[in-house]
């Protein structure tokens, strides 16, 4: 194909483009055509920046007695031009906070108005209306809406939402969502000092899930290194929770960390899984050096691999070893008679 | 009191509240909040980065009340130097307004914190310690420090061309209600600057120019630049 014949297609494929697109503009438009169409055409059209497709785009949002669906659909597709323009994201923090509006409009204009975030220079100066407007949806009756903006100002840091978190997992009936997301949001901040009430929920977990959670952001509190290490020895433990404890304490303190972890791997009557998670822990974080000076634990793990009935067990010690096997050869290499 | 009683790392956020309320009232023992200021007491110790912010700046705003001691005045100015806390910058802002006489001193200081805070804003409130949302009137840093250019008047007389500079060349940079409190500061300023210029008026042209100057100042002014003024004409 030479070089006309190929620009000639590109420019057919452009005209046809632009054909489809106002075919597709048209069906927005016409607003005797069944909503699902309209939205259809929309979803084509991708995005709106152009002056009067905007314009038109915001009076169909503004316009209550159109389908819900379809508002929040112009909304997504004007998402670029938002985050050019301060009274559009002014329109859009409205749409946010009005209680009475469609919570599916609402949560469109959450989605534009977090993305128009990232365009720093324009959205910055309504830092503060945004971050009002998400503080007093937190309290919002739709749960999505809600988890939503909570996640958004606990990613911030946000005092507000850190206490109101932190309120809902000392009282229950406070909740704004279920206590294992509210640990995960806490956990967006070290610093945010949450320890103590986790460690009460270790002792005492609303829900298997949240216990989980809490273990696993007690990975950064040296102060509960004993509580993870004891959640580790009991067999009795959830296995997930266990394996969360099994993470925190290699993180926490890795040394006795790899203590547990021999032990866990010498132990017959531990769990599959549970031996999987510290056979691989010690074959990629443990000290290799002393790792390979402890024959009684290369044996079993050799051993493991051979008769154990479980697939990840058998599949980890394999892996355990044949780095094993490749650290010898690398030393032998090196140790080698070079001078003969 | 503050001072009588031990403020360390057990005493529940709610009581230390109440005792810096309690200051509020009586202005005289300001004193024991200074000593609440360094981060490094046991006061803060365990507690959370947030926590240790709220109860910082919601000592140094209570400063607007009690009045400003001077040994407070360089944890204000670290804030507003360093600070990138709008809570923070907004009580050192705050504080300010408690000297008991505006100083040019600080202006540099406040244009330090309009820079570092434009970018990480905030809405707040000092009305109550740990407020619940929605709050109907809240405030920002950035509306803090430019009411603080307002109050100090004739001392920030300076800063009226950085003002309008901001509010003309550099819009985009700012929300519409902080336009209008730049507008706010501009607009006191610029009366201070023409009440100083009275002196220099011979009498008896003084009076109705004056009338007619500040008649046309105040109809284009806001309500709380209004404000701002009628406690400004009480200064002598």
């Amino acid at each position: 194909m030479d070089d006309s014949e190929s620009r000639r297609q590109y420019a057919e494929q452009i005209e046809r483009a632009a054909e489809q697109r106002k075919r597709d503009r048209g069906v927005f438009s016409d607003r005797s055509k069944p909503a699902e169409e309209r939205r259809m055409a929309l979803q084509s059209l991708s995005a709106l920046t152009d002056e009067d497709e905007v314009a038109e785009a915001i009076d169909n949002i503004r316009d209550r007695e159109e389908d819900a669906e379809l508002r929040a659909a112009a909304l997504r597709t004007i998402s670029a031009e938002v985050g050019q323009r301060h009274d559009l994201i002014d329109f859009a923090i409205d749409l946010l906070r009005d209680r009475t509006e469609s919570a599916v409009v609402r949560l469109a204009a959450l989605r534009v108005l977090q993305m128009s975030s990232f365009r720093v220079v324009v959205f910055d100066p309504k830092r503060p209306e945004y971050l009002d407007a998400l503080r007093t949806v937190i309290d919002d009756r739709n749960a999505s809406l809600r988890e939503q903006a909570l996640e958004i100002l606990a990613q911030e840091r946000d005092e507000y939402a850190q206490r109101r978190l932190l309120e809902g997992l000392e009282d229950p009936s406070q909740a704004l969502v279920p206590p294992e997301r509210a640990i995960q949001m806490l956990g967006y901040d070290i610093h945010a000092e949450h320890y103590p009430i986790l460690r009460e929920m270790v002792s005492n977990p609303p829900s298997p899930e949240a216990k989980r959670e809490a273990v696993r952001l007690l990975g950064t509190d040296p102060e509960s290194k004993n509580l993870l290490a004891d959640i580790l020895k009991d067999k009795r433990e959830r296995r997930e929770v266990r394996n969360a404890s099994a993470s925190a304490l290699q993180s926490l303190a890795p040394a006795e960390f790899e203590e547990q972890a021999k032990q866990i791997v010498l132990d017959d009557d531990e769990y599959p899984e549970i031996r999987a998670t510290a056979i691989n822990a010690l074959t990629l974080f443990a000290d290799q050096e002393a790792l390979d000076q402890d024959a009684d634990l290369s044996r079993r793990v050799e051993r493991l691999r051979e008769v154990s009935p479980s697939e990840v067990v058998a599949r980890t010690a394999n892996r355990f070893l044949r780095r094993q096997r490749r650290r010898r050869e690398r030393r032998n290499r090196s140790d080698g008679p070079r001078g003969e | 009191m503050l001072a009588d009683r031990a403020l360390d790392k057990h005493i529940p956020e709610e009581t230390f509240a109440e005792r810096v309320d309690e200051v509020r009232q009586s202005p005289e023992r300001r004193d024991a909040l200074v000593q609440l200021l360094p981060e490094r007491i046991s006061l803060y110790d365990g507690r959370s980065a947030n926590a240790t912010i709220r109860m910082r700046g919601y000592i140094l705003a209570a400063f607007e009340q009690t009045g400003l001691p001077d040994a407070a005045l360089p944890y204000v100015l670290e804030e507003l130097e360093n600070g990138r806390h709008a809570y923070l910058v907004a009580g050192a802002a705050r504080a300010l307004r408690g000297l008991d006489t505006p100083t040019s001193r600080v202006v540099p200081f406040l244009f330090k914190a309009v820079e570092n805070i434009r970018y990480i804003d905030d809405a707040l409130t000092f009305e109550s310690y740990k407020p619940r949302w929605p709050i109907t009137n809240y405030t920002t840093a950035l509306t803090e420090i430019f009411r603080t250019f307002g109050w100090l008047g004739t001392h920030a007389k300076s800063v009226l061309p950085d003002l309008e500079a901001m509010r003309k060349q550099r819009r985009d940079e700012f929300s519409r209600p902080i336009r209008a409190e730049i507008e706010n500061a501009s607009t006191v300023l610029d009366l201070t600057k023409a009440s100083l210029m009275i002196v220099a008026v011979p009498f008896p042209r003084t009076r109705a120019w004056w009338s007619t100057l500040c008649r046309k100042s105040l109809i284009r002014a806001s309500p709380s630049a209004r404000s701002n003024w009628r406690i400004k004409r009480s200064i002598p």
